[in-house]
């Protein structure tokens, strides 16, 4: 609970550091993710406005937690070997180490689901959310099925432990990681 | 510009403390495991060592770490899995049983010994919920005998799927034991109602545990059903 809350709390620092990517004070049109238009059943605003930095945190260390739980009790016959492969370089799209994968997919979440174009993470590094999502599982060769099996047993727990109702899981976070085109792009490359 | 300098001097003193610390830990018994980590990773190994197959032992000891976290109170009045008997049941036993409904299994990476897909309902011994063919994963310790089987199954309908979960659920809470914990509503309506709608029920005891969860992936339904054993 004090990790999440320290985290929490540098992430919401870091969050403001970043508010030039999120404001529009200077008029231009500021880049969104595709989740920016979904909105949360609870509230009527999206997942990033919702839940905000200190959950999309708790909820990204979830994720890679469950992951790597998931990983040291059944070896890589669940999820594949894509994730054992993080920080090895083969395939190249794997050259970078946990904590840095970790800060990638962090902002990718966030900006994801209707945050900043930008965070910096727990680490203290800033990460881009703006991904290629096929070119980040090139050489990967994650099937459907381990794709299916860590959405529903580490995606939707992780989202739903950190209290998270169903109706918002539904409402505002499925509708892309359930997208076909959003699959296809990390399925099979 | 003061208090940048400060504030650059603070952050390269804590990451020089943090640093120190962390080699400091390395050498340490209690942190030697993350300089194994740290050197395969520099080596281009796995940063967490799940790249080559575990041996029997430590497919063991992995066991042994899962059942410290997920541990209950009392033993299970009995341990189902699909039929299979944990800890007693081999994995020869399993090849012959499948085999003789015509399936083939096949070895496969890191922890699992043995994978065997599409398996149907009527291929597993009969104190099995029904549910959609199944694809199963076994783990195996040192005597060969079974660890654990996790086994996922699906439809593009609601129905099948959540009456596996509720079978299941039912079955267990009947023959092993009181449910630990349960998450979501497994009706069919109230899964279909939304993408990643989700329903579960965990079963915990001190030699025993039971998982099942049941998931609208949006264009189809899938129920997830582990059964281990939790060395005392």
């Amino acid at each position: 609970m004090i990790r999440k809350i320290l985290a929490a709390g540098i992430m919401l620092a870091a969050v403001q550091g970043c508010g030039s990517d999120s404001a529009s004070t200077s008029g231009e049109m500021v880049q969104k993710g595709p989740g920016a238009a979904l909105k949360c059943t609870s509230s009527g605003k999206n997942a990033w406005d919702t839940y905000g930095a200190a959950a999309f945190v708790a909820v990204n260390e979830s994720i890679v937690s469950l992951a790597v739980a998931d990983l040291t009790a059944n070896g890589t016959k669940n999820l594949g070997d894509s994730f054992t492969k993080i920080g090895t370089g083969k395939p190249a799209t794997t050259a970078d180490d946990v904590p840095t994968f970790k800060g990638k997919l962090a902002a990718f979440l966030v900006y994801a689901y209707g945050g900043p174009t930008s965070i910096e993470y727990t680490d203290k590094k800033t990460y881009s959310g703006l991904q290629d999502m096929t070119a980040a599982h090139v050489g990967l060769g994650i099937t459907s099925a381990q794709y299916d099996y860590f959405i529903a047993n580490q995606v939707v727990p992780a989202l739903t432990m950190n209290g998270v109702p169903e109706t918002d899981v539904s409402s505002c976070f499925a509708p892309i990681v359930t997208d076909a085109a959003f699959k296809a792009s990390i399925v099979g490359k | 510009m003061k208090r940048a300098l400060a504030r650059v001097m603070a952050i390269g003193m804590g990451a020089t403390a943090l640093v120190a610390g962390a080699v400091g830990l390395a050498h340490t018994s209690a942190g030697r495991p993350l300089l194994g980590a740290v050197t395969r990773m520099a080596h281009g190994g796995c940063p967490f060592g799940y790249d080559k197959p575990m041996s029997p032992a430590q497919r063991e000891r992995a066991s042994s770490t899962f059942a410290a976290s997920h541990r209950g109170e009392h033993s299970a009045a009995s341990r189902p899995a699909l039929g299979f008997e944990l800890d007693v049941t081999t994995r020869a036993e399993v090849v012959a049983r499948l085999g003789k409904q015509g399936i083939a299994c096949t070895a496969s990476k890191g922890l699992s010994d043995l994978t065997c897909n599409g398996v149907p309902s009527a291929a597993l011994a009969g104190a099995t919920a029904p549910a959609p063919a199944r694809d199963l994963w076994f783990t195996f310790g040192t005597k060969q005998q079974l660890l654990s089987v996790i086994a996922v199954s699906r439809d593009v309908q609601a129905e099948p799927v959540s009456h596996a979960f509720v079978a299941t659920r039912d079955a267990l809470d009947r023959d092993a034991g009181a449910v630990s914990q349960v998450h979501g509503n497994a009706d069919p309506q109230a899964l279909s109602a939304g993408a990643l709608h989700q329903a579960s029920a965990e079963f915990r005891f001190t030699d025993y545990y039971a998982l099942a969860r049941v998931t609208n992936l949006g264009k189809g339904f899938m129920l997830t059903e582990e059964y281990r054993s939790l060395p005392l």
